[in-house]
């Protein structure tokens, strides 16, 4: 069953090519191992908490934004229906009364900016603030009213209006609207409304969110995900200008494709979804709402065993199989594929040593030398995690089945390579088809960690999960060994089945098949 | 006597008319028998079966009296082979690789190895990739002929090797064949199977077209003479007897005749009186032969057709 002599022999032939990746695999492991675990990790995890948080706040005020603008505008669009009814009124009356036609045009628009200012403050914001649901004198009505008038910038009896100096404080142009009302009857009139709106609720929307009060009944809100002042000034939500630009841009975007969409609307949409789906979109929101899926996403990372993850699913699963995978597809050609395929299993099978043998003892060897390069990483990583400190869950025994794990990939992927090797007559077959489907595993892991579970859900992409369920290498679970669930074993038990099937049958195929040497 | 090798009724059929179709042949002990054929005509095939490499499509080669498909395992041992195709194991040198084949074989003793390196001027230490194709020739002959094994397989050994090494190869051969050692040899070069051989076995296309004893062409019992007369009047005086006229060249005055071996004094004397410019026998062999006999073959064919 067992040739000593051909095992000597495929040691010689393959023995410098092991050694040299098993030193190349152990030396990987122990930088990873040993540098990250000087603490770089936890700087990682809190980098990823914040891109999390200035993501979800910079797109709650895009949000913001987006309906401030949407409440200015049609405020701004009631103020005109109303000033229009009320001029013609006026002017009509003033035309009976004998009055000038110019000095009625003047007497009218005066009454009938008079006439729309108090209807929006008298019925039209109490009404929005009823219709959206607010108290009255709550803060969401505050800010509604807010909007409202600080867009108006009203005119008051004296002449002047009433939030020049807020906007000259912020060094922003001052507009008025009574500007825009000569001209309320031209076709561009809509579009420079909205250009106003726009100009004028930004500033607003930035002053008051810098405003210190503000600021700090946002910090109270964000206080339980542990977002500091330094923090948030250092996400730049503190500075008028930095608001402001996300403000504007925001609605420039929104403005933009909102003209294009209710252009091309489809079949089933109407201008309220379409503007709807929009927000959306302009907000880009990583998650759906702020609090809870953000503190979830936090909390997500706050849990990840950053460490173990490294170690488990980037090095074991994916990085440190490379090389063994390598080093496998060459052996197993070696072995059997390509000492047919040149001629030089003659001598073996000329010195009475039996197919079987011949199988066995390369299938051996195969086996063998991988078991030994995986009893090597997993003393370098025993090694390494007693002289790291490092916050992980990592145990010397999680190491040894992480260890196990990889070897059981490689024994059952080896196995399918093993399988070609004996099967086809020609090397470059039994590689391409062999080496080819184990070189598609890895890549197709590499791709499905992106989408794998174990990434936090926010910078996941779901689509290349698919990828997991076409890799042999899927069923080495490293998280459930470092969650200490029982998961992986049923997973070890394929991976062992399907190794010791595909050895078996290509040993059956070598004994019967036709050598050509 | 028992054959050694006996191949009965062997087809392997590769489709597209390739393959060996109904092969028989038996090797007696101490025999020496050569294959002819051209390339591709099935010589390495056949041998494959005799080593058990290949499972016939009907039909068996036997060794020892054991079918060799199934059984090839408990006689390859006493098979030295010498494949046509070198190739050796990814070993380093000539020395690891035979060190390694003796380790196979359970051999101790390498004296006859070294006797046989020393003989074919071969520095094994060489490294087996730089090797010259003469010299990983030499190599796998001494892998094959080290055990000292009663059977000897060599498919196309030649090859690549300079005449004066073919010599000495062709020397050792011959030896073997002189210790009693069964002997079955390819090649596609008449010359050496004749210098060699008892008996030659030509295959064309997958089919054993003749087989011939060497002793026949060696010694055989009509040999041809040419004579070259010097003036017109003997020539013309010589074709008139009663001599078997294989070959006429009038523009040279030359004659070939057949003769079997008690008219050779009737020749002496019927040319005592004439001037003679040389008189020279016409050396029968191999390639003549099958030259011949693949002629009729061909001719036949045409006539069925």
């Amino acid at each position: 069953m067992f040739s000593k002599s051909l095992f000597k022999q495929s040691c010689k032939a393959n023995g410098t090519m092991w050694i040299i990746i098993t030193i190349a695999v152990c030396f990987m492991l122990s930088c990873v191992m040993l540098i990250s675990g000087r603490g770089d990790i936890s700087e990682t995890k809190d980098a990823i908490q914040n891109t999390i948080i200035e993501g979800e706040l910079t797109s709650a005020l895009q949000k913001k934004a987006l309906s401030y603008y949407e409440i200015g505008n049609s405020a701004m669009k009631h103020f005109d229906e109303t000033f229009l009814k009320e001029y013609q009124t006026v002017y009509a009356g003033a035309l009976t009364g004998g009055m000038p036609e110019e000095q009625a045009a003047g007497t009218a628009s005066m009454a009938a900016y008079v006439a729309a200012t108090k209807e929006l403050q008298e019925v039209y914001v109490p009404g929005l603030i009823s219709e959206l649901g607010y108290e009255v004198d709550s803060q969401e009505a505050k800010e509604v009213e807010g909007v409202v008038f600080y867009v108006l910038n009203p005119m008051q009896e004296d002449g002047t209006y009433m939030f020049d100096d807020f906007y000259r404080e912020h060094g922003e142009p001052v507009a008025h609207y009574t500007d825009l009302l000569a001209t309320i009857n031209d076709s561009i009139h809509t579009e420079e409304r909205q250009k106003y709106v726009m100009n004028n609720c930004a500033p607003f929307m930035a002053g008051n969110m810098v405003a210190e009060e503000n600021i700090q009944s946002v910090l109270e809100t964000l206080s339980d995900y542990g977002v500091t002042r330094e923090q948030y000034d250092e996400f730049g939500f503190s500075e008028y200008r930095n608001v402001k630009d996300i403000a504007m841009a925001a609605i420039v975007d929104y403005r933009a494709n909102l003209e294009y969409r209710l252009d091309n609307m489809k079949d089933g949409e109407t201008v309220e979804s379409v503007k709807e789906d929009l927000q959306k979109e302009v907000t880009n929101s990583l998650l759906a709402s702020l609090p809870e899926e953000v503190s979830d996403a936090l909390d997500e990372v706050g849990q990840m065993d950053m460490y173990g993850i490294l170690v488990g699913s980037i090095f074991f699963k994916m990085a440190g199989l490379l090389l063994p995978i390598i080093y496998m597809i060459m052996t197993s050609n070696a072995l059997i594929a390509g000492q047919v395929d040149s001629g030089s299993m003659a001598y073996i099978l000329s010195t009475s040593t039996k197919r079987r043998t011949v199988t066995f003892t390369q299938a051996a060897y195969l086996i063998g030398s991988l078991f030994v390069m995986f009893l090597c990483t997993a003393i370098t990583s025993i090694v390494c995690l007693s002289i790291v400190e490092v916050e992980t869950g990592l145990t010397w025994q999680k190491l040894l089945l992480l260890n196990l794990g990889a070897f059981l990939v490689m024994f059952a992927m080896s196995g399918i390579c093993f399988l070609t090797s004996c099967w086809f007559d020609r090397s470059k077959h039994a590689m391409g088809l062999g080496g080819g489907l184990s070189m598609f595993f890895l890549v197709a892991t590499m791709l499905g960690l992106f989408g794998s579970p174990i990434l936090p859900s926010i910078i996941r992409m779901d689509a290349l999960n698919y990828f997991n369920y076409v890799s042999i290498i899927t069923l080495f679970d490293p998280i459930s060994i470092l969650d200490g669930t029982g998961v992986f074993i049923w997973k070890f038990c394929i991976l062992a089945a399907i190794g010791c099937v595909c050895y078996v049958i290509g040993s059956i195929r070598f004994r019967k098949k036709d050598l050509p040497l | 006597m028992e054959p050694v090798i006996e191949i009965k009724k062997l087809t392997k059929n590769y489709g597209e008319g390739r393959g060996i179709f109904d092969i028989d042949l038996a090797i007696n002990k101490g025999e020496m028998v050569g294959f002819a054929g051209t390339n591709g005509s099935g010589k390495t095939t056949t041998i494959r079966h005799i080593m058990g490499f290949v499972q016939p499509t009907s039909g068996a080669a036997y060794v020892n009296g054991l079918e060799s498909w199934k059984h090839s395992s408990e006689y390859i041992r006493n098979i030295g082979y010498v494949p046509g195709e070198i190739a050796f194991p990814d070993l380093a040198t000539g020395t690891a690789f035979l060190k390694s084949q003796a380790d196979f074989l359970g051999l101790k003793d390498m004296s006859y190895a070294d006797e046989l390196i020393q003989r074919l001027q071969l520095d094994p230490r060489a490294s087996l990739k730089r090797m010259s194709k003469g010299m990983k020739q030499k190599t796998a002959v001494v892998a094959a002929l080290m055990a000292d094994p009663e059977i000897i397989i060599l498919d196309e050994p030649t090859t690549g090797l300079d005449p004066l090494m073919r010599d000495s190869f062709l020397e050792i051969i011959k030896e073997e064949h002189q210790k009693g050692k069964t002997i079955f040899m390819s090649s596609h070069m008449f010359e050496e199977l004749e210098a060699t051989c008892d008996r030659v076995a030509l295959i064309s296309n997958g089919r054993i077209e003749h087989i011939v004893d060497m002793e026949d062409i060696r010694n055989p019992k009509v040999r041809d003479f040419k004579v070259e007369f010097v003036n017109e009047q003997d020539y013309a005086h010589f074709k008139s007897l009663d001599f078997e006229i294989v070959r006429d060249q009038p523009k040279y005055r030359q004659v070939t005749v057949a003769l079997s071996g008690d008219q050779l004094n009737e020749l002496f004397q019927s040319l005592r009186e004439t001037d003679v410019h040389f008189i020279s026998e016409v050396k029968y062999n191999l390639d003549k032969y099958f030259r011949e006999k693949l002629g009729r073959n061909k001719e036949a064919d045409t006539h069925v057709q």
